[in-house]
């Protein structure tokens, strides 16, 4: 189930919430949310929910071994390393195994015949939530949680089940236990949600149309122009960032409706001026999760500098596999690493470079950095780069089409990039009034796109 | 104050999601159960395991909930509103067929490609070929296109034009051709509807009024000026919102006036109407407007899955046999065609003794030789929309 469907707005959410408000006891509020939450991945996975419901058992019983023999450091240890083995190994089953194979098929004269897997939705986000769950409990960062339901809660949260924010067990531990909800609270989770479903049905889908559109034409014989290319990456740029800021903003309005409070996953990435603080803003939940849990255990940056190079070579090599098990992912985690390691060495932080300049760099690399993201192949990214940058054929009918006919939601989609409506209106204490009726007709509208049925994709099959 | 206001906005969230759900299940629960009957008489759901069937009916739940949500038509129109505001000219939806495209004199439209016409050209020189070994008169009708280069965004390309110009062109001499993109007005926006793919009422009865004297010239009907010319015409203004327009909601492209035409001479007739293939749906037996037409369907109101358009036809039929009891001659026509002719026919049928109207859409792999050799017709009209030319289904008939 995906929330931008009149499925999940008009009977999933009300039949929660009613049933989530009638009851005051916070056990059986948690039960609701966890039976919800699994109805809610049955939907779309009914095989699927199965593989989630045993990595929740074996966890759970992994946790309480690690907790009741933290004095034999080796058995608790090795118990981690089980859960670890497990986990990774569920991973790399269903989202590398085929991706192995053929790059064994490839380079031996094997003919190893390829396993047909279909990928669970959100393995990847459930996965690393667990790992965080038994590595926290390990390190002691946070308690074993002696009750099952609890545990199979935090793993399965419908908000942040398919598409994150990954959210780490320490932060949420004691709100799964003790939270109070207000009405501040839940109006505040209306906001979000409504925000981030206007994010992602107007902005993000119209994106994609135009974006997909351009994407899937074959670059090198279909005479695309110069200047199709370049809208196309400008418009995956904002589709992708639009989408999965949507997405995190409905899942944290959702949490908030509930009373838990998620961290934020996004921070205006595309005002960035270096590539540095652009993966601070961007996905941030992921980010901040490999750095506590890989880049800090390898040593972080308090060894020697090659040894934190070689540190952030592994970060960005399994940054660009978390996304997805194909070469175009490898390499553009590799080139954001590369970007990472020149702005490091060369202390580029503290360089004199005009704004603008830093600006431009920063998002000349993110918007090639999404062109090879988005491409099926590392041949079509080159191919698409390569067109990116050569000057004939400058333009075409259908770039007039498409730029002219998606105007008016490129400039929304440019202009809601900065943080001047959160600044100018929603700070303001005159303006701030305006943003009822603005929450109300952007929802109104959103709904309307899903009614009419309008192109709205699901970009997260890979992750 | 700012209390209220908060308080004000929850309770309208949750009431509204809660009201829709409310009145979509109250509203649409015969809808729900039939498409869940529907699911269960399916082979995949025989197929599949307890919890996948369960999925399944989870499915078709949704599938229902985006068919017959509550205030549907009121979304599709603020999303219509919307496209206005960005002041788009293409309204695109998941299904890229379905897009529409606003024309500069507010036509309603879509586009099509360069158009395959190798087995229309095949087809129709052999039915032609045919109807003269048989001493029948066979008549093309070359259906005016509502798009024009000029009327089009500057970026937008469309070829129907072209295909419907290159099929007749095509046609060998047994064709015989009426070009009523000759004979009609050249204006666009006077032909067709503005929300809809259709020709309007008025254009559908000048054609009637060009073909009629085209076949009395050929067969020597003894056609009068009262056949011709005796009709009252009555306007329902702001009435009609066609298939363009559901699409994109009545904001955007606004309403149709639909002009309501009946014979102001008496008239009697015998009507049987085949839903589909060999199932008589009714028989009708009275004046040319209780036989011919459903007013019924002249409502601003009507439930937008239904349409103004079925005031003449009542939508798409198998075949329809007209038995003129006050015939004024003994000729017998056969109208190959699809909803374009819809409004034509029954003018037409009212010059013979017997009309038999069979849309090869819904009779499909007719042996269409066979029924001419029984039924022994005058005169065979084919009479289609250019944008039929792009699915086969019109010429899907056995040639034996």
């Amino acid at each position: 189930m995906i929330f931008a469907s009149n499925l999940f707005i008009f009977v999933f959410l009300p039949i929660v919430l009613i049933l989530y408000y009638s009851i005051p006891n916070i056990k059986y509020r948690n039960t609701i949310l966890l039976l919800s939450s699994l109805g809610f991945y049955w939907y779309g996975e009914p095989r699927f929910v199965f593989i989630m419901l045993l990595s929740i058992v074996i966890n759970y019983f992994i946790g309480l071994l690690i907790d009741k023999n933290r004095t034999k450091k080796k058995l608790s240890k090795f118990l981690l390393s089980l859960s670890v083995i497990y986990n990774l190994g569920l991973l790399f089953i269903y989202k590398y195994l085929i991706f192995t194979l053929s790059i064994i098929n490839s380079i031996f004269p094997s003919h190893i015949k390829l396993p047909n897997i279909v990928l669970p939705i959100g393995i990847s986000f459930f996965t690393f939530q667990i790992l965080s769950y038994v590595i926290d409990v390990y390190t002691k960062k946070a308690h074993v949680q002696k009750n099952i339901l609890n545990l199979a809660l935090y793993i399965s949260f419908f908000p942040q089940l398919i598409a994150g924010p990954i959210v780490r067990y320490n932060v949420i531990e004691e709100q799964i236990v003790k939270r109070k909800g207000s009405l501040d609270l839940f109006l505040e989770g209306i906001k979000r949600f409504i925000i981030g479903l206007g994010k992602k049905v107007i902005i993000a889908n119209t994106m994609g149309y135009t974006a997909d559109y351009i994407f899937k034409s074959n670059i090198s014989t279909d005479g695309v122009s110069f200047a199709l290319v370049w809208l196309g990456a400008i418009c995956y740029t904002f589709q992708i960032y639009y989408d999965f800021s949507g997405y995190s903003d409905m899942a944290i309005g959702l949490g908030k409706m509930f009373a838990f409070n998620f961290e934020e996953n996004f921070n205006y990435p595309y005002i960035s001026k270096s590539i540095t603080e652009f993966w601070r803003r961007w996905h941030i939940s992921l980010g901040t999760w490999f750095r506590d849990y890989v880049y800090i255990p390898l040593g972080g940056n308090r060894k020697s500098k090659i040894r934190t190079i070689i540190n952030l070579g592994v970060v960005w090599l399994l940054t660009g596999l978390w996304h997805g098990a194909n070469w175009t992912f490898i390499a553009w985690g590799i080139m954001y690493y590369i970007l990472l390691c020149i702005e490091k060495i060369f202390d580029l932080k503290n360089k004199k470079i005009p704004n603008v300049i830093r600006y431009i760099y920063t998002m000349l690399f993110v918007i090639i950095g999404w062109v090879i993201f988005r491409s099926d192949s590392l041949l079509t990214a080159f191919n698409y780069i390569k067109r990116m940058f050569t000057f004939n054929n400058f333009v075409d009918l259908k770039f007039y089409e498409l730029l002219i006919e998606n105007l008016g939601i490129i400039l929304m989609a440019l202009l809601f990039s900065f943080p001047i409506i959160k600044t100018k209106i929603f700070n303001n204490k005159y303006l701030n009034y305006l943003k009822w009726p603005i929450l109300i007709i952007v929802f109104i509208i959103s709904v309307s796109y899903i009614t009419k049925g309008t192109y709205n994709p699901f970009i997260y099959f890979n992750f | 104050m700012k209390k209220i206001i908060k308080n004000l906005f929850i309770i309208a969230f949750v009431g509204f999601l809660t009201l829709t759900l409310s009145c979509t299940v109250l509203l649409s629960a015969e809808d729900f159960k039939s498409d869940a009957r529907t699911i269960r008489k399916s082979e995949e759901y025989k197929s599949s395991n307890k919890l996948e069937r369960i999925n399944l009916l989870a499915k078709s739940i949704e599938s229902t909930l985006n068919k017959k949500i509550f205030l549907k038509d009121n979304y599709i129109d603020i999303y219509g509103l919307f496209q206005k505001v960005l002041q788009k000219k293409v309204v695109h939806e998941g299904d890229t067929s379905l897009t529409v495209i606003k024309e500069k004199n507010g036509l309603l439209t879509a586009s099509y490609p360069v158009g395959n016409i190798t087995n229309y050209t095949k087809k129709l020189n052999s039915l032609a070929d045919f109807s003269k070994e048989n001493d029948i008169y066979f008549l093309y009708i070359k259906v005016p296109w509502r798009n024009t280069d000029d009327s089009l965004p500057f970026y937008i390309k469309d070829n129907c034009q072209d295909t419907s110009d290159r099929l007749v062109a095509s046609f060998n001499d047994n064709v015989n051709v009426l070009d009523l993109e000759e004979l009609l007005p050249k204006e666009k926006e006077k032909l067709f509807f503005k929300t809809d793919h259709h020709w309007n009422t008025e254009t559908a009865f000048a054609s009637y009024q060009h073909i009629i004297k085209d076949l009395d010239s050929k067969l020597d009907l003894n056609l009068t000026d009262k056949y011709l010319n005796d009709y009252d015409f009555k306007t329902y203004k702001n009435i009609f919102l066609g298939t363009y327009g559901k699409r994109t909601g009545k904001y955007y492209g606004g309403w149709d006036d639909f002009t309501y035409i009946t014979p102001k001479f008496e008239t009697n007739l015998q009507v049987i109407n085949y839903r589909n293939v060999g199932k008589v749906e009714d028989v009708r037996k009275g004046s040319f407007a209780d036989t011919l037409t459903y007013p019924e369907f002249l409502d601003k109101d009507l439930d937008r899955d239904l349409s103004v358009y079925y005031t003449y036809g009542k939508g798409t039929k198998a075949e329809v046999n007209i038995t003129n009891l006050m015939p004024y001659n003994n000729k017998k026509l056969l109208i190959l065609k699809d909803s374009y002719a819809d409004i034509v026919y029954p003018f037409l049928s009212l010059n013979f003794k017997q009309t038999k109207v069979v849309d090869v859409r819904r009779y499909r792999a007719i042996h269409l030789f066979r029924y001419i050799n029984k039924y022994q017709p005058d005169a065979i009209i084919f009479l289609q929309s250019p944008l039929d030319l792009y699915t086969e289904d019109l010429i899907n008939f056995q040639e034996k």
